[in-house]
């Protein structure tokens, strides 16, 4: 196993993970800021301001509310979502490229400071795999950059699948990765070796 | 570097035996002397006719290499040092992706995709002429697109392939024919399943036989004792039928029991196990609520019988002769025309009237039919519910009659306002072309029309008055229609089975592939495994969402204003049209 970062100047989140099956490219939920102060930024948090507020707020309005079962379950509604929304942040999500078989897109969510609690993954075989692309979309009102892996599908129609697609890093991140998956997936059969499937 | 597919449960040395196209593919470990005995005992398996239907859709198993486990494993999964007679020469360590071997007759397999589709396809043909037409693209490596559907049946079939081969090793020295008799389709699950149909069959309970009998031909029953043809459609229209019919159906489909499947499509044999099973729950739960209702009713016989007397009479009858007197006085102080809203309100009274003597006498045999919608709620609560919907439709038959008259009278004066419309504008419909074309009207077509719109101005508000009145009475029975039929779909459908066993086992309804990570216990490696996905919901209720889409369009709040508007019959869903959704 071998992990470096491929730009360590101004996108040090990025970090290429070297395994003997599979290369893992891999972005975590923060970045340097943009004004090149060098601040982190960090997408998820482990605490926040609002946290220290609710408990004030529920204990001001608890003595008022206590007798009322709606309140309360109201109440528990409300503390229960903000853990699920501190619970269900995005760590960092991957590009996995096992060489021959297919790229794997996983994104792990969970509380920042722990191990990932919840992981999703979408794997996408080699003969599925059309193509590996940088495209251009719009997002609320900006223009972005976001990485794409079109696939065919089991009802012969095409389909995208965005790969980072809650971080959505910036663009000399999606290159790197871009050229990576390139180079593993589709320039193999020119080398010698086991032909992919 | 490739990688070797090996079985998570394999842990001994020896000879490894399994595919080595599409890629190397290990299915098993032979304990043998040398490798011509196990290339003898390949061939003499690649050649019995068990093994043919797996060797169509997996390929020839051949002996791949030796391996030999070393005894300090660093991991948990072996990772034997293998030594492989084919393909190019390797050098030291070689890499594994695992993946599990299940059992034949667990019903556990590997899928490559589920049959509904994911995430958005956008723009199917821009997507691929863009491909097509990019010079940047590199030839895509997309060889024939089975091959990965090749190694899947290949993951699922290991197992079996290893059973028989141990079963030819051993049957080498012991007699060959209780070996082959044990090796019979003999299973758990398969084996519970002949037994439910067989039970079923074979039962000796008189109560099952017949209600099995009389579901199977009711509906050849019903037809043929009604002699007349035009109550046919009549008849058939009825939502208690349409239930008997739906039931009926689904027994048959039990009853069938279930065709033998050739060994390697796990596939069918799995979906057959699961849509017998969900449909036998379905019925049971039904039965189980049904009878729960019936004992509800039961309990309450009295209390129901006084309140639907007491309120039924008194809000059906009554009370819409309270609001037609009301209309024909003046409602609102809105003057309307006093002879046609007197000959309305009469007439419509007259209606209600003859109803409610027919509703008189009818009385007396409300407990009977209380009694029918107990026995119909023993039937399963799916019968109580269509029995209801009947039972609403019959009752509320004044109010259809009613309904019926006014958006009639509403229907031809809107038509005849249209066509005045055109005639003051100077146009005609061409009927020839569906267009309107300009034309010239004589004077005393044009009079004869300011005649016929002078009437209609003076006798419009009055008709929709009336016509308001009732079609805000049928919309609000319609809406109780769209609700039981909900209901209804609701309880015919439910994929509980299906549900439960993605709770239970994801692995027995599998919807995708997807390779795990897991670092070792060192920290310094990392083991892949092959899952997994269980069923998307969205496939897993996907009939559901078929019949939601009908159920929308038909009852969807826009398309019920716009036909009261514009005078058109508000009806509950064609036969034809259910009939199709019903299984």
């Amino acid at each position: 196993m071998q992990r470096t970062r491929p730009l360590p100047d101004c996108h040090p989140e990025l970090s290429v993970i070297e395994w003997p099956n599979f290369r893992e490219y891999r972005v975590e939920n923060w970045r340097l800021a943009r004004d090149g102060s060098g601040n982190v930024v960090r997408g998820a948090t482990s605490w926040g301001w609002i946290d220290l507020c609710l408990p004030l707020v529920i204990s001001f309005i608890w003595p008022r509310f206590r007798d009322s079962t709606v309140s309360c379950a109201f109440a528990v509604l409300v503390v229960g979502f903000s853990i699920y929304c501190r619970c269900t942040q995005v760590l960092h999500e991957s590009v996995l490229v096992f060489p021959a078989y297919g790229i794997q897109l996983e994104t792990h969510r969970g509380y920042p400071l722990l191990k990932p609690l919840f992981v999703s993954r979408r794997f996408i075989h080699a003969s599925l795999l059309e193509d590996f692309v940088i495209n251009e979309g719009l997002r609320r009102w900006n223009v972005r950059y976001y990485l794409a892996a079109v696939h065919g599908s089991s009802t012969d129609k095409i389909a995208l699948d965005v790969a980072f697609e809650n971080i959505l890093p910036y663009f000399p991140v999606l290159l790197e990765v871009y050229q990576g998956v390139q180079e593993f997936m589709f320039y193999n059969h020119m080398d010698n070796r086991h032909t992919c499937i | 570097m490739s990688s070797i597919f090996w079985p998570c449960d394999v842990a001994k040395s020896g000879f490894c035996y399994g595919w080595d196209h599409p890629t190397l593919c290990v299915a098993g470990v032979l304990e043998a002397e040398e490798d011509s005995h196990a290339e003898a005992l390949l061939q003499r398996v690649a050649r019995s006719a068990e093994t043919q239907a797996l060797i169509e859709i997996c390929g020839a198993p051949r002996v791949l290499g030796r391996c030999v486990l070393s005894p300090f494993a660093r991991s948990s999964y072996p990772q034997p040092d293998v030594d492989m007679f084919c393909g190019s020469s390797r050098a030291h360590s070689t890499t594994y992706i695992y993946y599990h071997r299940h059992d034949v007759h667990s019903l556990r397999f590997y899928a490559l995709d589920s049959d509904g589709t994911r995430l958005f396809e956008l723009q199917d043909e821009v997507l691929r002429w863009s491909l097509k037409h990019d010079f940047s693209h590199t030839t895509s490596l997309r060889s024939a697109s089975n091959t990965w559907q090749i190694l899947v049946n290949q993951w699922n079939s290991a197992k079996f392939l290893e059973q028989f081969i141990e079963h030819e090793q051993r049957g080498q020295t012991i007699d060959t024919q209780e070996h082959s008799a044990r090796f019979k389709e003999t299973s758990n699950f398969t084996a519970k399943f002949h037994c439910t149909i067989d039970a079923i069959e074979s039962s000796t309970n008189l109560f099952w036989r017949v209600a099995s009998f009389v579901f199977v031909y009711s509906r050849e029953f019903s037809i043929a004792g009604m002699h007349c043809i035009m109550y046919q459609d009549l008849i058939s229209s009825l939502h208690q039928v349409q239930q008997i019919e739906s039931r009926a159906r689904k027994l048959r489909r039990l009853l069938r029991g279930v065709q033998p499947v050739p060994n390697g499509d796990m596939r069918l044999k799995s979906s057959q196990y699961i849509e017998f099973y969900n449909t036998l729950w379905i019925i049971l739960n039904d039965l189980i609520i049904g009878i729960a209702l019936r004992q509800f009713l039961r309990q309450d016989r009295q209390a129901f019988l006084h309140l639907f007397k007491l309120v039924f009479e008194d809000k059906a009858v009554h009370e819409i002769r309270q609001i037609l007197l009301w209309l024909d006085s003046w409602p609102a102080g809105l003057k309307l025309n006093t002879e046609l809203s007197r000959f309305y309100s009469h007439s419509f009274m007259g209606l209600i009237a003859l109803w409610n003597r027919g509703f008189r006498t009818v009385i007396p045999l409300i407990p009977i039919l209380l009694g029918a919608l107990e026995l119909g709620s023993a039937f399963g609560v799916t019968m109580a519910l269509a029995m209801v919907c009947d039972i609403i439709c019959v009752f509320m038959a004044h109010v259809q009659l009613c309904y019926l008259v006014s958006v009639t009278v509403y229907g031809h004066l809107l038509r005849l306002a249209a066509s005045l419309w055109n005639l003051f504008r100077g146009r005609r419909h061409n009927v020839l072309r569906n267009r309107t074309d300009p034309w010239d009207y004589d004077v005393d077509q044009l009079l004869l029309g300011t005649i016929l719109f002078t009437l209609i101005a003076y006798l419009f508000p009055t008709v929709l008055v009336y016509y308001i009145l009732f079609a805000t009475m049928r919309v609000s029975i319609i809406l109780v229609y769209a609700s039981l039929e909900t209901a209804l779909a609701f309880m015919n459908y439910f994929p509980l089975f299906a549900l439960m066993l993605r709770v239970k086992d994801p692995r027995r309804s599998p919807g995708g592939i997807y390779m795990r990570v897991e670092l070792t216990n060192g920290g310094h490696g990392v083991d892949v495994f092959v899952e997994s996905h269980p069923l998307p919901f969205a496939v897993t209720f996907s009939q559901y969402v078929e019949l939601w889409k009908r159920l929308a369009m038909h009852y969807h709040p826009f398309r019920l204003v716009w036909y009261v508007v514009s005078g058109r019959v508000l009806d509950t869903i064609p036969r034809t049209y259910a009939c199709s959704t019903t299984r």
